[in-house]
């Protein structure tokens, strides 16, 4: 299927024969087999449609990145676990981008603090505004200040999760697994990051 | 079989994983089961586990015979990827069973649609969230607890 292109098939055959013993073994490499070769839609593989949603699901990730260049500016404490997170987050932009978005609009999609060219308010909800003069409490590293932008990050992460997860259930079969992979991956910051922020917790 | 629905191949390949996961996760039950109050998160998680999978498993079978497919039956004994020697074991255990359940549910979003797209999703997102908690339960830098893109 047009799902498993790239460096699938071959891995997929491995781990499909591992956990199995004898005939079933068998059975399950045939399985695997036609699923990584019945490629038939070999002509392009991501609709019009798909590239829309692409682009949508980039939009989203680099909210997200901003997002987490924001908070490591403001905790360096936390700056080892966010950078992890945002590196994820950086390379689903970039395997978003493999699905045929026009370059133009994705040009800033692994570069570091530089907010995203498309015109959404991508993530505008989270990033609190500099208030110019005053001394920003909101600005500070303190458990506090951790603990909201961890929740804000983990908050971020779940709607984000959704809206793939909605992208995932409307896209062809090229797009789909890959917004399906996203979902999961925000599914798991969102956890992780939630219990980074949750009292108790080791910074 | 005759000309073979992709759709039953996809839902088929991740009941197979799931009959593994079955056996694999109560195989890592058994093992943390007498060692005492120091396995209890790990023998959690395993519990869990064991738990989804078998809905899962189920959810699929009914799946399959509602296309009118026979579903692959479990295997009596199943090959694991790593033995579980321990409570470290059993947590390196229980994160490959969701590493290889995600691949197949990763590959069925792609062929299923409507409903069992659904299905394959939600497990997809189910699996990463154990296979992270069984990597930090062992004691895994955040960080590195989840794979950037999972199931791929």
């Amino acid at each position: 299927m047009p799902t498993a292109a790239g460096p699938g098939p071959s891995r997929r055959a491995f781990l499909a024969v591992l956990p199995l013993a004898g005939t079933g073994g068998l059975l399950l490499a045939g399985m695997s087999g036609c699923t990584t070769s019945t490629g038939g839609a070999s002509t392009s593989r991501v609709t019009p449609a798909d590239v829309t949603a692409a682009g949508a699901a980039h939009t989203r990730e680099t909210a997200l990145i901003e997002a987490y260049d924001s908070a490591i500016d403001q905790h360096p404490g936390l700056a080892e676990t966010l950078r992890a997170i945002r590196a994820q987050h950086a390379e689903h932009a970039r395997e978003l981008v493999a699905q045929g978005l026009p370059e133009a609009a994705t040009a800033t999609a692994t570069a570091a603090g530089t907010p995203a060219t498309t015109g959404a308010p991508a993530g505008a909800g989270l990033r609190s505004s500099p208030a110019v003069g005053t001394p920003p409490p909101a600005g500070s590293d303190t458990p506090e200040t951790r603990a909201t932008t961890l929740s804000a990050l983990a908050e971020l992460e779940r709607t984000t999760a959704a809206a793939h997860r909605t992208g995932c259930l409307a896209a062809g079969a090229g797009l789909a697994p890959l917004l399906a992979s996203l979902c999961a991956a925000e599914s798991a910051h969102a956890e992780l990051v939630a219990a980074l922020g949750a009292p108790g917790a080791a910074g | 079989m005759t000309a073979e629905d992709p759709a039953v191949v996809a839902l088929s390949s991740m009941l197979a994983a799931a009959h593994a996961a079955v056996y694999a996760t109560a195989t890592a039950g058994g093992v943390l089961a007498p060692l005492g109050a120091a396995a209890g998160p790990a023998r959690e998680l395993a519990r869990v586990a064991h738990n989804d999978h078998r809905t899962l498993r189920d959810s699929l079978v009914a799946a399959l015979r509602a296309r009118g497919a026979t579903p692959p039956a479990a295997l009596a004994a199943y090959r694991l990827p790593v033995e579980p020697a321990g409570v470290a074991g059993s947590l390196d255990l229980l994160a490959r069973v969701e590493d290889r359940s995600a691949v197949a549910a990763h590959d069925a979003v792609g062929v299923l649609t409507g409903a069992d797209r659904e299905l394959a999703v939600d497990a997809l997102v189910a699996m990463t969230l154990r296979g992270q908690r069984a990597r930090l339960a062992a004691g895994t830098p955040p960080g590195s607890a989840v794979p950037a893109l999972p199931g791929s």
